[in-house]
């Protein structure tokens, strides 16, 4: 067992409270980035979950409260050396018909003017995430899902 | 956004200077990219060296960008990092697009 493994005998948690808004987002993404560089994540794996990250926090940041009234965000990371669990929760509308959208594939073969110039989102998180799972509680959303890790950096 | 051009031959280089183009700024790097491509039949190449990410958002400028060109002037891409890289690779956008390793080889190709 190496260092890095030893480190995760006991899972990491990290959480987060943030604004729902495009500025308080990104400033997180940073943080969030930089405590899992410390955890050893590699760079292949922290490029897929802050694309994710980013992707969910976007969608509560747009969908779930209106624009010009943000509201509260809370996430939890927990690494347990294999995987990363992300928890997202918030205070704003529920996902239309209780469950987050599909998130289709982009089509592989369309006329030039009917690429598709959005909708992505969903498709990129239901592609890198794994366990993905939504529940709506009183007022309250949450939706998690998992990542797998691969071999991290040597810790220094 | 920090969004500069140059002329190279026929060719318009487009450089994006930031490092994010992300929701909250992916209207705003779609109207400066478009003013700085003028009108003409040249080749349209994106700079993207200086990205380090680029979410779902972003994703749809470019491509907007790339039908406001239109199929006889069409945008290619140069210098994608990993994180940018995955994007148009998951979303299958990389077969869309012509994707250049750089700038420099980008012209290197066309002798």
């Amino acid at each position: 067992m190496n260092q890095a493994e030893l480190a995760r005998a006991e899972p990491e948690v990290r959480d987060y409270r943030l604004k729902s808004t495009p500025k308080a987002v990104r400033a997180t993404l940073r943080t969030l980035r930089a405590d899992l560089e410390r955890l050893g994540i590699s760079d292949d794996d922290l490029n897929s979950i802050e694309l994710v990250v980013a992707e969910v926090l976007n969608n509560v940041t747009e969908h779930a409260y209106p624009p010009m009234h943000p509201g509260r965000i809370e996430m939890q990371l927990v690494d347990d050396g294999h995987n990363l669990t992300v928890t997202v929760g918030d205070f704003g509308i529920e996902m239309p018909g209780g469950t987050p959208p599909e998130g289709r594939a982009p089509p592989g073969d369309c006329a030039f003017d009917d690429l598709p110039e959005g909708g992505f989102g969903w498709f990129l998180i239901r592609t890198i995430s794994s366990d993905l799972r939504y529940e709506r509680s009183e007022d309250r959303n949450e939706l998690s899902f998992q990542i797998v890790l691969g071999p991290r950096k040597p810790l220094r | 956004m920090e969004i500069r051009s140059a002329q190279r031959g026929n060719a318009c280089v487009v450089v994006v200077g930031d490092a994010r183009i992300d929701a909250s700024v992916a209207t705003a790097f779609k109207d400066a990219v478009r003013d700085q491509v003028g009108p003409g039949d040249g080749r349209v190449l994106l700079d993207l060296q200086n990205v380090e990410f680029l979410d779902s958002s972003g994703l749809g400028a470019v491509v907007a960008l790339m039908k406001l060109l239109g199929q006889d002037r069409r945008l290619e891409l140069a210098g994608l990092r990993p994180a940018v890289d995955k994007v148009f690779r998951l979303t299958r956008m990389d077969s869309v697009f012509t994707i250049h390793e750089s700038v420099d080889t980008a012209f290197a190709e066309m002798v």
